[in-house]
């Protein structure tokens, strides 16, 4: 029987970005995700990767981002664990709050119309837009989720349901 | 949406009118206007526009255009001032509070997006909408009419004829309301995901003017707490009356808390006292309270319903878990209340968490103790698999040995999943006995009973952890 969870352990640099995509796409093709759906998960793993790249901190016990991704019955899921700074807990209540407001709307087509607003707003000092966890749930047709475990791992995931699944 | 962020550094400007800068400070923000106070001590202008003028912000210089001054003195004769900016209205408590610069009209520039949008929509979905909209305008036109003409009549007689018009053409339309939600249940019974999300989204703007009416139905789509299913919402749930200032608009009201999900709401809060009353009498230590845990409790009615006598208060000992520091306070209020009715306080802790970041506490035992029945409504629903296994494990590690988890879930077959996607703009995680006891797959030594309330849209998973 064929493993249907494939889990990569990578550093923390952008060349893993390419290669953690590369290698779920192959998985993904393994067990006939469909094409749409392997290119709406390509893109929902950059972005997870990108902010695990970017917003990680590497420099505690952890040194590595570590990836899976699950072909379940009906959907995939996708989990990016990064370690977070122990404390940051403004930060993690932000993407919370980012989170739940996402998949407070049916379609993500709302969110994204309302953050594309902010977006083109000036910022004053601000680095985080939000517009990639937007991007998950609108382009890449996916619901995310997030907890922080007890080593101050962030594990967001991502589930993308299955063309034909509700 | 609303993202609150304290500012870290105060937000200075200035503005400049004939040429002479007038530095301010900003101290606070409405909607469309900045509450300011001038540093130099006077006031640039009051009362008039500023023709020219522009306002500098320090930090990050941006122009925001002409504005309006209003000054007023403050305590100790400070220059305090609105200002409004006038030629290009912005959100100005964004601009205090996210330091964002957002025009009040940038909605205006997503016009032709959404109008592209109308172009994935299908044509016996687009029909199947138009003719709704149309007959809910003919009943909403016929109850207006009722309204207007009982506007000067005795409250109490008034009243009494409202009461009759519910209860005879109220209920027809509430019968018509049912027929058009099985159509739209048959119509978009295929669709994709994707289908349901673009034809919901159209759907809404097409009903919104119907879904303002509502009391319950316009806080669903607008969520004023960030999240849908806030103590308002399910005092409303609760109450299950007509609500609201017209006719029409009470009907709209009913018809949601009518359904089968709600009403397994309120079955459910029964449920859950009888289920505490059960760990009661099978508690693993009788000689002191059942220590309870609700995570994600809201207002917590069911914990009121729990204590109905004076005794009960030695009973039970309550920990609720809640992030919604609003529904943390009503429970308080509302538990405080309970014990002074019965002249015996309750015994009751409460915790303003999230359970995505609680889990990342070291010593979850120390922080938030050990309990002997902990329970959860209306939070699986929102949690994907690896974060619901998560926060199950947990919980688990909470439960004292012989103790009991009950876990609330929205089944797939939930009647109201339609209704709930397109009216409401409310999307649950649906689960069926064997994802939602596969959560739980590796709790060590617990048992497990599914089993689900009398409407069979809400599902529990029972969980029991072996004594000693």
């Amino acid at each position: 029987m064929t493993n249907r969870t494939l889990s990569l352990d990578v550093d923390p640099v952008w060349e893993s970005i390419d290669r953690v995509r590369r290698e779920n796409e192959v998985f993904l093709r393994t067990h006939q995700i469909p094409q749409p759906s392997i290119e709406a998960l390509s893109m929902v793993t950059c972005e997870l990767m990108e902010n695990a790249v970017k917003y990680g901190f590497f420099e505690g016990d952890v040194k590595t981002i570590q990836s899976r991704c699950s072909v379940e019955s009906d959907s995939v899921v996708l989990e990016v664990r990064s370690p977070v700074k122990p404390g940051d807990d403004a930060a993690m209540a932000r993407l919370d709050h980012m989170i739940q407001w996402i998949r407070g709307y049916q379609d993500p087509f709302q969110a994204y119309l309302m953050r594309l607003r902010e977006v083109s707003s000036q910022a004053m000092g601000t680095s985080e837009s939000g517009l990639g966890l937007v991007r998950i749930a609108y382009e890449g047709q996916s619901v995310l989720d997030f907890f922080v475990d007890s080593g101050s791992v962030l594990n967001i995931s991502a589930l993308h349901a299955v063309e034909g699944a509700r | 949406m609303s993202i609150s962020e304290v500012p870290k550094a105060p937000l200075r400007g200035e503005v400049i009118h004939e040429g002479r800068r007038h530095p301010f400070e900003v101290l606070g923000a409405r909607r469309s206007a900045l509450e300011v106070r001038f540093t130099n001590g006077t006031l640039p202008v009051d009362r008039m526009e500023v023709e020219g003028a522009e306002v500098t912000l320090i930090a990050d210089p941006i122009a925001i255009g002409r504005c309006r001054v209003e000054g007023h003195r403050g305590v100790g004769d400070v220059a305090m001032a609105h200002i409004i900016p006038t030629e290009t209205p912005l959100r100005c408590d964004d601009l205090y509070k996210r330091r964002l610069v957002v025009r009040l009209d940038q909605g205006f520039d997503q016009t032709a997006l959404l109008q592209r949008r109308k172009a994935e929509i299908r044509p016996e979905f687009r029909a199947y909408t138009a003719d709704l909209v149309y007959d809910l305008a003919i009943y909403r036109q016929l109850f207006d009419e009722i309204d207007a003409s009982l506007a000067n009549e005795k409250p109490e007689t008034a009243a009494l004829v409202r009461d009759s018009v519910r209860a005879k053409q109220g209920r027809a339309f509430l019968r018509f309301f049912d027929e058009r939600l099985a159509q739209l249940e048959t119509m978009v019974a295929g669709f994709t995901r994707a289908e349901h999300e673009r034809h919901g989204f159209y759907f809404r703007r097409n009903v919104w003017g119907n879904i303002l009416t509502s009391a319950f139905l316009a806080r669903t789509n607008i969520r004023p707490r960030g999240y849908a299913g806030d103590s308002m919402m399910m005092q409303q749930l609760y109450d299950n009356s007509y609500q609201g200032d017209s006719l029409f608009g009470q009907l709209m009201h009913k018809h949601p808390i009518e359904t089968a999900a709600a009403q397994a709401v309120r079955n459910r809060r029964k449920l859950l006292v009888d289920l505490i009353e059960a760990a009661y009498r099978d508690r693993p230590d009788p000689s002191r309270a059942l220590r309870i845990l609700s995570v994600a409790c809201g207002p917590a009615w069911e914990v009121r319903d729990l204590f109905t006598r004076a005794e009960d208060a030695a009973r039970f000992s309550c920990t609720l878990l809640d992030q919604d520091e609003e529904a943390l306070g009503e429970a308080e209020h509302h538990i405080h209340l309970v014990g002074t009715r019965l002249e015996a306080p309750v015994q009751a802790k409460y915790l303003r968490d999230s359970v995505r970041t609680m889990l990342m506490s070291k010593d979850i035992v120390a922080q938030f103790g050990k309990h002997d029945f902990i329970y959860s409504m209306g939070l699986f629903d929102y949690l994907t698999a690896p974060v619901a296994r998560s926060v199950l494990t947990r919980l688990y590690e909470l439960l004292e040995p012989g103790g009991r988890m009950v876990i609330g879930n929205f089944h797939v077959e939930n009647p109201t999943r339609t209704y709930m996607e397109y009216w409401m703009d409310w999307v649950l995680l649906y689960r069926h006995e064997d994802d939602f006891q596969a959560l739980g797959r590796e709790l060590p030594g617990a048992t497990f009973e599914i089993y689900r309330e009398e409407t069979r849209s809400q599902m529990f998973l029972d969980v029991r952890k072996p004594r000693g």
